[in-house]
């Protein structure tokens, strides 16, 4: 009776073990790379465990990396070539760059075959991952995730403190000058003990594109430099001016002070103009901040950029389908976008998911502070594509070899932006001559 | 000073004490030797101040050296917001068996470049030290390939075999033992041992300080890898301390008050093993500077 029971048992559990091993090679593996603090990948695990609930029968394999050499170890895994070991969906900032290199698999293709809806996305926000042929032909290469527009953050209790009204969503530039002189404070020594505003230098061309200036006459087929152009000169000169009266920080200190959230939580500004990613830092610090969408000149418009790291395949991924179904997965409401958006991280790349209780909270379950986030709408209804984006792969070698050094020595304090934009233009012209005909 | 306690004194019946000259080149060297060891330590404490402060409170200005609320909170945040425990063990167990494997590859390497006669042997110790030249980076991607075509990825293998051979070590206890007599060799031959023998019990017990000293500098530069441990693995069961800890730095926000805890807990080991090996250090570095011997 014993031997039988023994027996039974076994071939119970050597089925079992069968029909788990049968289980585990029926299910597809796709291989998800992407960067991220601990809270973030927290979040994203989170969102493969969402997503394998949904589809059992498909695995997601986590490869995180840090930040600063998530690029490296992928670098690496191309350059040794094996598709085994290259992630399938991945994480990628600009996703036109490896489209350039050949890495990365087009998404056209899946999203006719899979009638997915790419309406939702903000205006202009999808020609991120977009090239077009000589023929117009669109292809599609990746989905960015969230959009990178900047909104004004500002200090309740410090405006409470010194008595300034709080911003609104029509304020100009007037205001925010007017405001900023009775927000900075110097000392008699000279040292400037808080500044109105801390915004880093390299996001001087939001200000120019709402002065109706520009960087370059076409952000995907340039052939012109716009930065000498009047709009273009007098809104550097708004910015580097705000910085010569103190009344902004200046970029190099930003930095060496530890970036504008940190300064924005120690009290040593009263405003900062940043994207969506600081709203969990400053809600876990328990601060009393609003936003509103950023002030614009008196006969200016927003100038919201249309860009965001976006999700892609990868050109070797063994299991496309696969790969396409979670992608999809994540980029919608129901799936990735609601989770991401619901854990206060992101400003989402589809309107409805920013339409959705996940972002603007309800009656019942409000949203975390700030309290004013149509401020994000109404710049995300306004973002253009182009203007401060480039679609190009060579933007970065021109940003960094001809108009970078020189902004960065204007606010310094160290150049006057009418002296040296003519000069910068020159270079990048003819730059951007010898890369069309060539 | 020394005037007045003087003067103070002559009236006594006391024996006058009697001052041996200050050695004004002595004084100078240790008001140099301190502002050197003040300038070298200053970092340190600053990771220390900024490992218990709150956020609000590392970038404020100017800054303070002493918390104003001590935030013992972050180390055991730091350690939970990442598998530390998981990344210290790996740590451990990849310095220490590179520290081994390394000790016994270079210093049988090094016996045969210092006492075997062999055709092409100086030819050979030549390449083997030219490979010193080739910087990491460039190895990383033929590395690469070859531990992947292994089926090594993201394995302890990965992480140990390629560190467990080095130049470096092979060329320090090289030159140690040509210091050693050829006459004990002779000795040791003539009562028929071998050369596996000569090595085992005569080179090694006569090398212990040399060798001491490179396992220190040999687990400092495993502990410390950081490069080679990023790209070879992925799993977070895989990942070594340096690697964990740059994940408390963001794209857009680095947590300093986490990171500095993490690097202080990682540095404990580094301290022990130099407290307990501190004569054997100093004597390593005197090594390196005799290279030419």
């Amino acid at each position: 009776m014993q031997h039988k029971l023994v027996r039974v048992l076994m071939v119970v559990v050597l089925l079992a073990m069968f029909s788990s091993l049968a289980a585990a090679q029926d299910k597809a593996v796709v291989t998800w790379g992407f960067w991220g603090s601990p809270e973030e990948a927290a979040t994203h695990t989170s969102v493969a465990e969402a997503f394998m609930e949904a589809n059992p029968d498909i695995e997601i394999e986590i490869w995180h990396q840090p930040w600063s050499d998530y690029f490296t170890s992928l670098d690496t895994l191309w350059a040794a070539g094996d598709g085994a070991l290259i992630p399938d969906v991945l994480f990628l900032s600009p996703p036109i760059r490896y489209a350039a290199r050949g890495v990365l698999e087009e998404l056209t293709p899946y999203i006719e075959a899979h009638d997915y809806d790419i309406s939702d996305f903000w205006p202009g926000l999808l020609e991120y991952g977009t090239t077009y042929d000589e023929d117009g032909t669109r292809r599609i290469w990746g989905f960015p995730r969230d959009i990178g527009l900047e909104v004004l953050y500002y200090n309740k209790e410090i405006f409470d403190e010194v008595g300034v009204a709080y911003p609104t969503d029509d304020w100009t530039w007037d205001d925010l000058l007017a405001a900023a002189e009775q927000l900075t404070v110097v000392e008699s020594t000279g040292r400037v003990s808080r500044y109105a505003l801390g915004m880093e230098g390299g996001k001087f061309a939001l200000f120019v594109l709402q002065n109706n200036g520009g960087l370059l006459d076409d952000m995907r087929n340039p052939t012109t430099c716009l930065l000498d152009s009047p709009e273009s000169i007098e809104a550097v000169e708004f910015f580097a001016g705000m910085m010569d009266n103190n009344y902004a920080m200046r970029s190099a200190n930003l930095g060496q002070a530890g970036g504008d959230a940190a300064v924005f939580q120690s009290g040593q500004v009263a405003m900062i103009i940043q994207n969506a990613s600081r709203v969990s830092a400053f809600n876990a610090a328990g601060m009393n901040y609003d936003v509103v969408p950023v002030p614009i000149p008196a006969d200016g418009q927003r100038a919201a950029a249309a860009g965001g790291a976006a999700w892609t395949m990868s050109a070797l991924s063994d299991d496309k389908e696969s790969a396409w179904t979670f992608l999809s997965w994540l980029q919608s409401t129901d799936g990735g976008q609601g989770i991401y958006t619901a854990s206060g991280e992101i400003l989402p790349a589809l309107e409805s998911t920013a339409l959705s209780e996940a972002f603007l909270g309800s009656e019942e379950n409000p949203a975390d502070p700030p309290a004013n986030r149509m401020a994000f709408i109404i710049e995300g209804r306004n973002a253009k594509p182009g203007g401060r984006v480039a679609y190009f792969p060579e933007w970065g070698e021109i940003n960094g070899n001809y108009v970078r050094p020189v902004m960065n020595e204007i606010w310094a304090g160290e150049a006057v932006p009418a002296e040296v934009l003519p000069g910068v233009c020159d270079d990048v012209d003819a730059y951007l001559a010898e890369m069309n005909a060539g | 000073m020394a005037t007045t306690t003087g003067t103070a004194r002559a009236g006594s019946d006391l024996p006058q004490v009697v001052r041996e000259p200050v050695n004004r080149t002595h004084v100078a060297l240790h008001v140099l030797l301190i502002a050197g060891s003040a300038v070298m330590l200053l970092p340190f404490f600053w990771m220390l101040s900024t490992s218990l402060k709150y956020p609000p409170e590392i970038f404020t200005y100017p800054p303070t050296w002493i918390p104003n609320t001590i935030a013992w909170d972050n180390y055991p945040n730091a350690l939970t917001a990442v598998p530390f425990d998981r990344y210290y063990l790996n740590s451990l167990i990849i310095a220490v068996s590179v520290v081994f494997l390394q000790l016994t590859t270079s210093s049988l390497s090094a016996f045969a470049f210092a006492r075997l006669r062999f055709a092409g042997r100086d030819k050979l110790f030549t390449i083997w030290l030219a490979t010193l030249m080739i910087p990491f980076p460039v190895l990383l991607i033929p590395n690469f390939v070859i531990v992947r075509s292994l089926g090594w990825y993201d394995s302890y293998q990965a992480l140990i075999i390629p560190p467990a051979f080095s130049a470096f070590s092979t060329f320090l206890l090289r030159q140690h033992y040509r210091g050693i007599p050829l006459e004990m060799d002779d000795a040791a031959r003539i009562d028929g041992a071998s050369s596996f023998r000569i090595w085992w019990q005569i080179m090694l017990p006569m090398s212990k300080t040399t060798l001491a000293a490179v396992a220190i500098f040999v687990f400092l530069g495993s502990w410390n890898e950081f490069l080679w441990p990023l790209v070879i693995t992925y799993r977070d069961e895989m990942r070594t301390i340096p690697v964990g800890l740059s994940k408390f730095q963001g794209q857009f926000n680095t947590r300093w008050e986490l990171l500095m805890a993490g690097a202080v807990t990682a540095m404990l080991p580094i301290l022990i093993v130099y407290m307990m090996a501190q004569k054997w250090f100093i004597r390593g570095i005197t090594i390196t500077g005799m290279g030419g011997r």
